[in-house]
């Protein structure tokens, strides 16, 4: 019933549309600290900027979960987001200071 | 179509396809539980994701036409507990996430009135932006859940606000029928004292709306603490397993007169070393974590066989008189104490550390073992006996975060296992339903269960109460359209 074109068409079309998902993932920079760096680089799991991930694999991980990190669902993080972080993400470098974990 | 099929046709059109959910890729987020049980016994078979209480009760009144049923979730992270799958499979998660709105924060009395969406980061980001000098008391997986959901399932957390739903004040609640009933003070028209005052005028009804399947809450109040001009947190360590009767009978006092503020978490040698090293590192052998290897290995880390971390808030006097008066209590019954140590949680900021625990294994198999105890050392004592042998006999490690209440404590223990596999995923199941049974035959009851155990938690906590819950659910949900099965209730 739902694509992620239907979900790319939705969230252009509808401004607002991407808030109402949760609005708090559509800016990855605010993001990462708000919500991954409480694990990934911060001694929980491990620091994933600077890795050139494939985004592929970070929108897998990311609705699929992996050992120890929770799935994440399209009405917090909706298709047209995802997409944004994860190739923010892929394309982060790790921070210069690794005793700055967030 | 079948009733499936056209309930959620319908409800593409009345919140939009977009808010959808049927496809097996897209469900695959709600469908992942950390519980011990197969995923086909409770995957959604849909999402729908209503924006407005218009929607909720557009939604509530297609499920009754189309005999659907809805599992509410708010953020839909009972992590442990089910996260989002439902109690029996087939049922349509009903996902409040994108109702989201902080509508109130009163600064002057400490209280906030929150959509379900809303998550702990949101509030506590809020309440920053804004300067206001409120802490917000957050359960273990804090900024990723929302006080909504956690307080209707009567989770806790380690500041003096720990209960939450105590602390939890007038629901907005949509019934199956779609009435909208606004709890304690909510219905006096013009209110002035909805999240002031929890008891309204007659019947105290909030506490039917938690743990249960009789409504949808789609409002909740909460009260927050003042920050604190002092606050002070401390580890005290006992170093034989034998120790947790006398401390048990030391710190119920120092709880019930409010020396110690908060209920603190009380956790075995075992439990304390997930914070630092995987299980392999420790161990490669066979059947459960060894208890001499964890105590020697605790030992040479400065830490013992048992750790309660605990905290006095307050104006500074006040706070340097009861850590005097804490220290001297907890000494005399042979503690060292770590004067000052800082904790996130008992301090009011947000944190994921224990999610280490779910290193210990990998794998992410997690389901919370969570007996009630009287706070007397001789239950507790018993109660760690009898989960360590039953854990022992079944190969997993026994591990326990006790949250010393008061009166009562809270036994919450992991049970920690590898979901990739199947043969440990079964031994997981078997090893949880034997701990309800044995715990039940001794006389301890649950306070909170996931799905998979819900019936079995039920029937323990005896046939004429799931009754009453039963006849509740007819008369309020005569169709039966929310949450068949949500702690064992069914019409």
């Amino acid at each position: 019933m739902k694509s992620a074109l239907m979900a790319l068409a939705a969230g252009l079309a509808a401004s607002g549309a991407a808030a109402q998902s949760a609005g708090q993932w559509q800016d990855p920079p605010k993001v990462w600290p708000a919500s991954c760096g409480y694990c990934h680089g911060s001694g929980v799991a491990p620091e994933l900027r600077g890795r050139r991930l494939p985004p592929g694999l970070i929108v897998r991980a990311m609705r699929h979960g992996m050992p120890g990190m929770p799935a994440f669902h399209p009405s917090e993080i909706d298709d047209r987001e995802l997409a944004q972080f994860t190739l923010w993400l892929s394309r982060t470098p790790a921070p210069r200071d690794p005793e700055a974990k967030r | 179509m079948t009733t499936l099929a056209s309930f959620l046709a319908a409800a593409a059109r009345a919140i939009g396809a977009e808010h959808v959910i049927a496809d097996v890729e897209g469900l695959a987020p709600f469908a992942r539980v950390m519980m011990p049980v197969p995923e086909a016994d409770h995957a959604p078979a849909g999402v729908v994701s209503p924006a407005s209480v218009v929607e909720v009760r557009a939604l509530l009144a297609l499920a009754r036409e189309h005999k659907a049923a809805l599992w509410p979730t708010s953020t839909g992270r009972n992590f442990g507990y089910g996260s989002s799958a439902c109690a029996t499979p087939g049922q349509v998660v009903l996902d409040l996430r994108r109702m989201n709105r902080i509508l109130d924060i009163d600064p002057v009395l400490g209280t906030a009135l929150v959509e379900p969406g809303v998550t702990y980061q949101q509030l506590a980001d809020h309440l920053a932006a804004e300067k206001i000098p409120l802490w917000i008391d957050a359960p273990g997986p804090g900024p990723l859940v929302s006080p909504m959901g956690n307080t209707l399932e009567r989770g806790g957390g380690l500041t003096p606000y720990g209960d939450h739903f105590a602390n939890s004040c007038g629901y907005e609640v949509v019934l199956a029928d779609g009435t909208v009933l606004r709890t304690g003070m909510g219905g006096v028209e013009g209110t002035t004292s909805w999240q002031a005052y929890r008891y309204g005028y007659g019947p105290f009804l909030d506490g039917l709306f938690t743990q249960s399947n009789f409504g949808v809450v789609t409002k909740i109040g909460l009260w927050l603490m003042p920050a604190p001009e002092a606050h002070r947190t401390v580890l005290a360590i006992w170093d034989d397993p034998a120790d947790i009767a006398r401390l048990t009978d030391a710190v119920r006092p120092l709880r019930i007169d409010g020396t110690i503020g908060n209920f603190g978490v009380l956790f075995n040698s075992t439990l304390a070393l997930t914070t630092t090293s995987t299980r392999a590192d420790l161990y490669q052998g066979a059947g459960s974590f060894p208890q001499d290897l964890s105590l020697a290995t605790a030992r040479k880390r400065g830490l013992g066989a048992w750790h309660y971390l605990y905290s006095h808030y307050g104006p500074r006097d006040r706070v340097a008189a009861d850590f005097a008066c804490a220290k001297a209590a907890l000494e005399i019954a042979g503690a060292r104490l770590i004067p000052d140590v800082h904790d996130a949680m008992s301090s009011g900021e947000l944190t994921l550390s224990s999610f280490t625990l779910l290193n210990w294994t990998g794998g992410h198999g997690l389901a919370w073992f969570s007996p009630v105890s009287p706070m007397r050392g001789a239950d507790m004592a018993k109660q760690m006996r009898m989960a360590r042998e039953i854990m022992d006999a079944h190969g997993f490690d026994f591990m326990t975060g006790v949250s010393l209440v008061g009166r009562e404590a809270l036994n919450v223990m992991p049970l920690v296992f590898d979901r990739g596999d199947p043969e440990a995923t079964e031994r997981a199941r078997a090893c949880f339903s034997a701990l309800i049974e044995a715990f039940g035959a001794a006389g301890y009851g649950l306070y909170r269960t996931g799905v998979g155990f819900m019936d079995q938690a039920a029937e323990l906590h005896g046939a004429v109460n799931l009754d009453i819950n039963r006849r509740i659910k007819r008369a309020l949900d005569p169709d039966g359209v929310l949450a068949p099965g949500k702690s064992g209730i069914r019409i």
